[in-house]
């Protein structure tokens, strides 16, 4: 589907520059962080962004949300600048951002009282998406009272109820143990299917980000720029079967880990 | 996964915790009818004009309670400490709130209140006496000044304190000032607003004794003065005993209070 030539553009990313302040020896200096980023993104596609750690891809992800002014460069969503942050590009976090000291269905209701959609309707919507995560039950618990794979799904179900135009996930399932996070891949994908949001989800584990995804986008460090873009075609629905024994996934794998170990194989000669 | 929905409470040690509990409520008891009885014994074997033991401070109780006396003064002080504080937390929790939202506002103004809350009370008497006179307002005023104080800088540390992470996920979404504010800030600061309540109330409750004490002859303070100066020994402990009580009393509130709203807390990371 990323094939189809009519699909419109949602995301562009242009030209995207960022750095820091450090201080290195006492002496104050700025550190590059992302260094022209350029980037398309199609209306529902899922594209994955990988690469090793220091090469900015949370700070791009914030810097799309609009969590983070870039120094230069242009973030478009349907065509049109960003620069405030919105539910329309709503963003999980890894460490799950839930209110400690609202029930599950409260956190969910969050970006919908923000966006002035009445109570009752609110209530409504956010049931509809715990039911989709399988939450329904827990909707009066308090988040410290679910496990870890609960907690991220509610934060999905938050951003999922704001109906948004580009959904950011930000090593959503880095907290979580690895069996809990093939179960959430899995139902990622189902849930997915059904919305077809565009999503971007960066992450640091490679058999994740091809599993997920339309395109994986390769970033390198020092500083960060889009080095490889990869398509992955592997069959869709992918819970189905067993994505990680299909025979395209081994060959996609080795090219993106034969990039990514390159670049860690510098990076740790350079450090 | 979904089975592991609710993690079960701790029913570990559920015995013992029953006899622990026992236990703490009968040595109070027990611990108050020793003294009681200690007192009693030496109380009447001292002279009456320095020491009054308990069977005389029930028999003084009685009698300003025909009188009216006591309830009269009990009256005067609670509804004095009510208004007082709650003027203290109306505006102390908000001011609270914009000195952590515009820091060089807090800087501004912190030496003051700081400054104001080390200084002892009984120092500003005369002050007071000086600006407001001897009456209801001049009392009100040394109430609800320290409290609002205590109220104010402990909001202020609560809402510095929030939690970063959740700030960035309420400005995810789009979420106004007021929105971070009702949503994020002062939830967060709650375990705070209500330990600064807590100290408020103990400022509030000495305030409202000195204010009557040494402002204004009137309430429980003004009957211990005036009780004291008469040498009535047992009336004057009726009124330490109706403070104290009324001290205990707000301070248990404000701790169940305190268990009540962090409730989500004690098992949060």
């Amino acid at each position: 589907m990323p094939s189809e030539i009519n699909t419109p553009n949602k995301l562009e990313l242009k030209n995207i520059h960022k750095s820091f302040p450090t201080v290195v020896k006492g002496h104050a200096g700025r550190t590059q962080i992302l260094a022209g980023v350029d980037l398309v993104v199609k209306a529902n596609e899922f594209l994955t962004i990988i690469g090793p750690s220091g090469c900015g891809k949370t700070t791009l992800l914030r810097i799309i949300a609009s969590l983070l002014p870039a120094d230069s460069g242009e973030v478009l969503v349907d065509g049109k600048p960003v620069t405030e942050p919105s539910a329309e590009r709503a963003m999980v976090f890894q460490s799950f951002g839930l209110f400690p000291w609202k029930t599950v269905l409260d956190n969910v209701r969050f970006p919908l009282g923000i966006r002035n959609v009445p109570p009752r309707e609110a209530t409504e919507i956010a049931m509809t998406y715990l039911r989709k995560v399988g939450l329904e039950k827990s909707a009066s618990a308090h988040p410290h009272q679910l496990s870890g794979g609960m907690q991220q799904r509610v934060g999905l179900a938050r951003a999922l109820a704001t109906e948004p135009e580009v959904l950011l996930m930000d090593e959503p399932f880095g907290a979580i143990d690895a069996q809990t996070r093939e179960l959430m891949q899995e139902e990622l994908m189902r849930l997915w299917q059904e919305t077809r949001n565009t999503v971007i989800f960066v992450t640091h584990d490679l058999d994740e980000a091809v599993l997920l995804a339309d395109r994986v986008v390769l970033m390198s460090p020092g500083p960060g720029h889009v080095r490889k873009l990869v398509s992955v075609d592997l069959p869709r629905p992918r819970w189905g079967y067993d994505v990680r024994a299909h025979e395209q996934f081994a060959p996609l794998r080795a090219e993106l880990w034969q990039a990514l170990r390159g670049d860690l194989l510098q990076g740790s000669a350079a450090g | 996964m979904s089975s592991t929905a609710i993690k079960p409470a701790r029913p570990s040690g559920a015995m013992t915790v029953a006899s622990a509990l026992r236990l703490q409520h009968v040595l109070p008891v027990v611990s108050l009818v020793v003294v009681l009885s200690l007192w009693e014994v030496v109380g009447q074997s001292m002279n009456p004009l320095l020491f009054a033991p308990p069977s005389r401070v029930v028999g003084a109780f009685s009698g300003l309670i025909k009188s009216g006396e006591l309830l009269a003064a009990t009256l005067t002080t609670v509804s004095t400490l009510s208004v007082g504080f709650a003027l203290a937390i109306l505006v102390g929790i908000p001011l609270g709130v914009l000195m952590a939202q515009f820091p060089r506002f807090g800087e501004l103004l912190s030496p003051y209140l700081y400054g104001i809350f080390s200084t002892p009370r009984v120092v500003i008497v005369p002050l007071i006496i000086v600006w407001f006179g001897v009456g209801y307002s001049g009392r009100l005023f040394l109430i609800f000044l320290w409290s609002m104080i205590a109220i104010s800088t402990s909001t202020t540390d609560g809402v510095r304190n929030a939690r970063p992470d959740l700030i960035e996920v309420a400005r995810s979404y789009g979420a106004s000032r007021i929105e971070m504010v009702r949503h994020v800030l002062l939830p967060g600061a709650v375990p705070f607003v209500v330990s600064g309540l807590r100290i408020g109330a103990e400022r509030a409750v000495v305030g409202v004794v000195i204010g009557e004490m040494f402002l204004q002859l009137t309430g429980l303070g003004g009957l211990l003065v005036t009780s004291a100066k008469s040498f009535q020994t047992a009336e004057m402990l009726c009124a330490v005993v109706v403070i104290a009580v009324i001290g205990t009393i707000l301070i248990t509130a404000l701790d169940l209070l305190e268990q009540q709203v962090s409730s989500w807390k004690r098992r949060a990371t």
